[in-house]
C-alpha cells in the first residue's frame, strides 16, 4: 500500500518538490516576521532563518526519500547503462538474443502444442472424468475398441462408473435439398450424449427408450447442420426429415461448438439412437465380433482412473473367462489375453502422438541448448572485456553488491529482449504448426493456440534460461580481481571450455540437420519411384448405395453405374473399389492345407480390396499370371480372388498360385476362394517393401460404401457434374461426395503425417544450423578482437594473411570436425529412434551424410573466416600504436 | 538494546516523540509553529533544526502517523497544517514508554555506575 504510493509518486515528484518548496516559505516567512519583530534589519532577519533552518537541499533530499521509491530511477540509470553496454557490440548482441529468442520460441511452440494435445481440458463437462474403454491383447491384434456385447456386460458390472455409453459413425442421406445430401451421422447410445455433458440448445437429448427396438425414429441436429440446412429454424423440434429414406423427427439441436468429431474424417452433423437391435447387441449375432463403436465412460467423481483401470481390467478378464469360443483363435485354441483398460479419454484420442511430441519435444530441447551456449558465449566474451571497466567502478567506491545490481539489470534487459522477440518468434511458429496441422485435425488446429498459460511460460522460460546463461560470467565479472584486472588488459580464460561447446553445438545441429534430411529422403522416396500402379489422372469420389437397395441388387446397382459412366466421352476407364488401394493390412488368410495355428495365422496379414473387373486397368496395376475378374463373377458362381505378385512368389515359391484356395476376410466376410489372377505388387503405404494384397470381386462380396475410380481420357480433367448427373440417371437418390484426386487421397495417407513431422523436424534443423553458425561466428569473433594486439605483432615482424588465419581457425575447425563426428553418431542414433517409432523412414545413407556434413562445412567455413578476415583488414600498426 | 546499533533510530525516535506530543496537544499545528513549541516548552534547550523537522513530517504522513492539509494560517497565509492520528497517538505512547524506560536505565546508570 505505502511502497504503492511511494511508486505512484514518481509521477507527480515535481508536484511534491513545488508543494515542499512552498511549505519551507512560509516557515521562513514566519521566522523572518519573527526576527523583524524582534527589531533585527531585514538582512539579519533572513540570514538568521537561513541559518536556523539549516540545508534546504537536505531537507528537501529527506522529503524526497520519505515520499518517493527512489529504487526505480537507480533502476532505471542501470536499465541505461546496460543498454549502452549492449549497443556497444551490436551485431554479436543481436545475434545472441536472436538465437536464444528463436530457441524460446521454438519451446513456445512446443508447450502451445502440448497444451493443445494433452493439458488442456477437452471441451466437455467434467472432461477429467472421462475415460475410453480399450481393449488390448497379449497376443492377436493391436490395441483397439470394444465390442458392443462387452462393454453392455460392462456397463452392467462395474461400479465405479456412472455411465459407460458408445458411439459410431455412419454416411447418412438426408432428404430434400438440392441434390441427395450426404451427412456424416452419429450413433449414439441412448446415454453418450449426457455422459459428455451436453445441454441441448433446443429440444432435448435421447432417452433411454430412443435406441430401442420398434422405437420411432428421432434425431438430434447440430448447430452447424440446424443453422445451414434448416435456415436456424426454432421451431424445428417436432418436424420431420429423411434420413436413409426413412421418415425422422427431430427432437433436439445441440448447441453451438459442441463437437465429438473423433469418429469419422468428417465432421459429424447429426445424432441418431444407436439400435439396440440382437444384430449388434447379442454375442452370438454374426457382426457381434466387430469393433465398431468407440466407448466413452464417465468414472463417478472421487474414483481415480487407476481404480477404473483396474476394475475394467478385473471384468474384462471375467469376460474373457466367460466367452472361450470369442477370445481364443486358431486351430489350436490360443488364449489371445484379452485385457480390457480405462484410459484418460484425452489420452486416448491423442495419445498416439506422444511420440511424435517426444521427437519434437528432444529437438527443441536441444535447440534451444545451443542457443544458451550461443549466449553464454557471447555474455561471456562481453564480461572479459567489461572486467576493466568493472575494476575501475570498483576502484572507485561501487560496493560489489552495487556492481551486482547493475549486471542484473543488464540480465534483465536481455532477458526482457529475449522474452519478447521469444513471443514473436513463437507466435508466428505457432501460427505454422496450426497450419501444418489444421489440414488433418481441425479440432487440434483450434485448441492450440498462444494460450495465457503458454504466454506465461515462455516469458518464464526466457527469463529463466537469460539468467542461466548469465550466472557463469557474473561469477567471472563480480570475482573481486581489480588490480590485477588493472594491471593486464590480457583477463580473458582460455578457451578450450568454449571449445567443447562449440563442438556441442555442431553435434546438436548436425543431428537434427541429418535426421530431417533422413525424413525427407524417406518421404521422398515414399512418394516417387514406381508404386506399381498410376496415380495421376484419376479421380475418386464416395457414394453409399441408397438404403432401399439391398442384396444382390447393390451390385446391379454399381454396373448400372459403372456401364452409364464408361459412355462419358472423357472418362478413359472407371472402376469401383471399396478402398481406394489395398495399401493396409486389412485381413488375415489361412491357406488351404497349410498351418493355421493361430502364430501363423497373425503373420499372415494383407491387404483387401473389393473391386470392380476394370478397377486394375483403371490404376495400371499389371497382370502376371491368369486372369482378371468379369462380370461374371458374382453370387452365382464360385468365390474368386486375385493376389499381388509378391504374395503369389512368397507362399507359393517356384509354383503357380492359380486355383489354389485361401480363406480370407474379416468377419462375416471370411470366406473360402480360388485364385485365378496374379497381379503387380502396389507399394504399401508407409513402407517401402511390398507386402501380401488379395482382391475379390465388388459382385461377390456386397458392401454399402464404394468408392468410384475415373481415369480421365486427357489430362484436362473430368466433368464431376457430368458423371454426378450419369449416376443419377440410373438412382437420381444416390449421394455423392468426397470428390478429390487419387493422387490427393494417398498423400493423406501416406506422405501427410511424415511431412508435418519433417516439417517441423526440419525447421528446428535450419534454426539449429543458424545458431551453431552464429555460435561459431560470434567465438571467432571473440578470438580475433582477443588477440588483437598478438595478431598485429605477428603481422608486423612478417605472418602473412594465411599463417594468421590458420592461427585462429584451426583449433576451432578440429573441434568443428569433433562436433562433426559426433553429429554422425547422434544421426544414426535418430534415424533408428525414428525407424523404431514410425514406419517407412529409409535405411541411414552415406551419400545423405556426406551430403549433410558438406553443406555444414560451407556455413561454418564462411561464419569462422568472415569475422578473422574483418579482423585482418584492421592495419596492424595503427592497432599496435592505439594500445 | 544495543545503543550503536540504534542510534540512528534513537535520534529520530526523540524528534517523532517530540513532534508527536507536540501535535497531541496542540491540535493541528503548521511545522514552523511545531519547532517554535518545542523550543519554547524546553526553554531554548531544544532546538529542532528545520531542515530536519520537515523531512520527519514527511516521513510520518507517509507512516500514517499525522495527517496533513493545506489552509490558512492566522496571518491569511498558506500553509500546510498537520494532525495526529490514532495510529500516530498509539506510537506517540510507545515512543514515550521506550522513552521512559530509557530515561529510568540511563538515570540508574548514573547513579551506581
Amino acid at each position: 500500500m505505502r511502497a504503492w504510493r511511494r511508486l505512484r509518486n514518481l509521477w507527480r515528484a515535481e508536484a511534491l518538490e513545488r508543494d515542499f518548496d512552498d511549505e519551507i516559505a512560509f516557515h521562513f516567512e514566519q521566522r523572518i516576521a519573527r526576527n523583524l519583530a524582534a527589531g533585527m534589519t531585514r538582512g539579519d532577519a533572513e540570514l538568521e532563518a537561513r541559518r536556523h533552518f539549516g540545508s534546504v537541499v537536505r531537507a528537501r533530499e529527506g522529503m524526497r526519500q520519505a515520499r518517493i521509491a527512489d529504487w526505480v530511477p537507480a533502476f532505471g540509470r542501470d536499465m541505461h547503462v546496460a543498454l549502452r553496454s549492449l549497443r556497444r557490440q551490436p551485431a554479436l548482441a543481436a545475434l545472441a538474443v536472436l538465437t536464444l529468442s528463436l530457441g524460446v520460441g521454438a519451446v513456445a511452440a512446443v508447450f502451445a502444442l502440448a497444451d493443445a494435445l494433452l493439458l488442456r481440458p477437452l471441451p466437455y463437462a467434467d472432461a477429467d472424468r472421462l475415460v475410453a474403454i480399450v481393449d488390448t491383447f497379449r497376443s492377436g491384434p493391436p490395441r483397439t475398441t470394444p465390442t458392443i456385447p462387452e462393454l453392455l456386460d460392462l456397463r452392467d458390472a462395474v461400479a465405479g462408473f456412472d455411465a459407460v455409453s458408445f458411439v459410431d459413425a455412419r454416411d447418412f442421406q438426408l432428404g430434400g435439398g438440392t441434390e441427395p445430401a450426404r451427412v456424416v451421422g452419429a450413433r449414439s447410445e441412448a446415454s453418450f450424449l449426457r455422459v459428455l455433458g451436453v445441454v441441448p440448445a433446443l429440444g432435448r437429448l435421447f432417452s433411454d427408450n430412443d435406441g430401442a427396438p420398434g422405437a420411432a425414429p428421432v434425431a438430434i441436429l447440430t448447430d452447424g447442420l440446424w443453422r445451414a440446412n434448416f435456415g436456424a429454424d426454432r421451431g424445428i423440434i417436432g418436424r420431420r426429415i429423411t434420413l436413409n429414406g426413412q421418415t425422422t423427427e427431430v427432437v433436439g439441436v445441440l448447441p453451438a461448438g459442441f463437437a465429438f468429431d473423433f469418429i469419422s474424417a468428417d465432421p459429424v452433423s447429426v445424432y441418431v439412437p444407436f439400435p439396440m437391435i440382437p444384430v449388434y447387441t447379442s454375442r452370438a449375432a454374426p457382426f457381434a465380433g466387430v469393433r465398431r463403436v468407440m466407448a466413452v465412460g464417465r468414472i463417478t467423481a472421487g474414483v481415480s482412473y487407476a481404480h477404473a483401470d483396474v476394475e475394467v481390467r478385473t471384468i474384462g478378464e471375467r469376460i474373457a473367462a466367460a466367452h472361450p469360443e470369442v477370445y481364443r483363435q486358431g486351430s489350436d485354441r490360443r488364449d489371445m489375453g484379452l485385457v480390457m483398460r480405462a484410459e484418460r479419454l484425452q489420452d486416448f484420442l491423442f495419445g498416439g502422438s506422444r511420440n511424435t511430441m517426444r521427437l519434437i519435444s528432444v529437438a527443441v530441447a536441444l535447440l534451444l541448448m545451443i542457443a544458451c551456449v550461443n549466449m553464454g558465449q557471447f555474455l561471456l566474451a562481453q564480461a572479459v572485456e567489461r572486467r576493466a571497466e568493472l575494476a575501475v567502478r570498483g576502484a572507485l567506491g561501487a560496493t560489489r553488491g552495487r556492481l551486482t545490481r547493475q549486471l542484473a539489470a543488464e540480465s534483465t534487459v536481455l532477458a526482457a529482449v529475449t522474452a519478447v522477440t521469444g513471443l514473436v518468434q513463437g507466435a508466428l511458429l505457432i501460427r505454422l504448426l496450426q497450419m501444418q496441422v489444421a489440414a488433418r485435425d481441425p479440432f487440434v488446429a483450434t485448441r492450440i493456440d498462444m494460450t495465457a498459460g503458454v504466454f506465461l511460460s515462455t516469458i518464464a522460460l526466457a527469463f529463466a534460461v537469460t539468467l542461466l546463461c548469465n550466472a557463469v560470467p557474473l561469477l567471472f565479472v563480480t570475482r573481486p580481481l581489480p588490480l590485477q584486472a588493472l594491471a593486464t588488459r590480457d583477463v580473458a580464460p582460455r578457451t578450450s571450455g568454449r571449445h567443447v561447446l562449440i563442438a556441442a553445438q555442431v553435434a546438436v545441429a548436425v543431428t537434427l540437420l541429418g535426421m530431417a534430411a533422413l525424413l525427407v529422403h524417406s518421404i521422398t522416396r515414399l512418394e516417387s519411384g514406381d508404386r506399381g500402379y498410376a496415380i495421376d489422372d484419376v479421380m475418386t469420389m464416395r457414394l453409399r448405395v441408397p438404403l432401399r437397395v439391398q442384396g444382390p441388387g447393390v451390385g446391379v446397382m454399381y454396373r448400372q453405374y459403372l456401364e452409364q459412366i464408361r459412355t462419358l466421352p472423357d472418362v478413359n476407364a472407371v472402376a469401383m473399389a471399396d478402398a481406394p488401394l489395398p495399401l493396409w493390412p486389412a485381413t488375415t488368410f489361412a491357406i488351404e492345407g497349410a498351418a493355421a495355428d493361430a502364430a501363423t495365422l497373425s503373420a499372415q496379414q494383407s491387404g483387401y480390396c473389393i473391386v470392380s473387373p476394370d478397377y486394375f486397368r483403371t490404376l495400371g496395376i499389371p497382370l502376371r499370371a491368369g486372369r482378371f475378374f468379369t462380370d461374371r463373377d458374382d453370387t452365382a458362381s464360385p468365390l474368386v480372388a486375385i493376389v499381388s505378385e509378391q504374395m503369389a512368389t512368397t507362399f507359393w515359391p517356384g509354383r503357380s498360385p492359380i486355383g489354389r484356395r485361401i480363406r480370407a476376410g474379416e468377419g462375416p466376410r471370411a470366406a473360402e476362394m480360388t485364385i485365378v489372377g496374379v497381379v503387380g505388387n502396389v507399394r504399401p503405404a508407409l513402407q517401402l517393401e511390398p507386402m501380401p494384397q488379395i482382391y475379390v470381386s465388388y459382385l461377390q462380396q456386397s458392401e454399402p460404401n464404394m468408392m468410384l475410380l475415373i481415369r480421365a481420357r486427357t489430362r484436362t480433367g473430368l466433368p464431376v457434374q457430368a458423371i454426378k448427373r450419369t449416376v443419377w440417371s440410373v438412382a437420381s437418390d444416390q449421394p455423392l461426395f468426397d470428390v478429390r484426386s487419387l493422387a490427393d487421397r494417398v498423400t493423406s495417407m501416406t506422405a501427410e503425417p511424415r511431412r508435418s513431422l519433417a516439417v517441423l523436424l526440419g525447421t528446428s534443423a535450419v534454426l539449429a544450423v543458424l545458431i551453431s553458425g552464429a555460435g561459431l561466428f560470434t567465438l571467432i569473433t571473440y578470438v580475433t578482437v582477443r588477440r588483437r594486439r598478438e595478431i598485429a605483432l605477428r603481422r608486423v615482424i612478417g605472418a602473412d594473411i594465411g599463417d594468421v588465419m590458420r592461427l585462429l581457425t584451426v583449433p576451432t575447425l578440429r573441434w568443428t570436425a569433433v562436433g562433426l563426428l559426433a553429429g554422425f553418431a547422434g544421426t544414426a542414433a535418430g534415424g533408428a529412434i525414428m525407424r523404431s517409432t514410425y514406419a517407412g523412414i529409409a535405411p541411414d545413407d552415406p551419400a545423405l551424410s556426406g551430403l549433410v556434413t558438406a553443406c555444414y562445412l560451407v556455413l561454418a567455413l564462411g561464419a569462422l573466416c568472415a569475422p578473422a578476415v574483418t579482423g585482418l583488414r584492421e592495419d596492424p600498426a595503427a592497432i599496435l600504436r592505439a594500445e | 538494546m544495543s545503543i550503536r546499533d540504534n542510534r540512528r533510530d534513537q535520534l529520530q525516535g526523540t524528534l517523532d516523540l517530540l513532534v508527536l506530543r507536540t501535535l497531541s496537544t496542540g491540535g493541528t499545528m503548521h511545522g514552523y509553529s511545531i519547532a517554535d513549541r518545542v523550543e519554547q516548552i524546553s526553554r531554548d534547550v531544544l532546538r529542532i533544526e528545520a531542515g530536519s523537522l520537515y523531512p520527519a513530517l514527511h516521513r510520518m504522513d507517509e507512516a500514517g502517523w499525522v495527517r496533513s492539509e493545506w489552509d490558512v494560517s492566522d496571518n491569511n497565509r498558506r500553509a500546510r497544517f498537520y494532525t495526529i492520528t490514532a495510529a500516530g497517538r498509539r506510537r506517540l505512547a510507545e515512543e514515550e514508554e521506550h522513552w521512559n524506560r530509557l530515561a529510568v536505565a540511563v538515570n540508574r546508570v548514573l547513579r551506581l555506575a
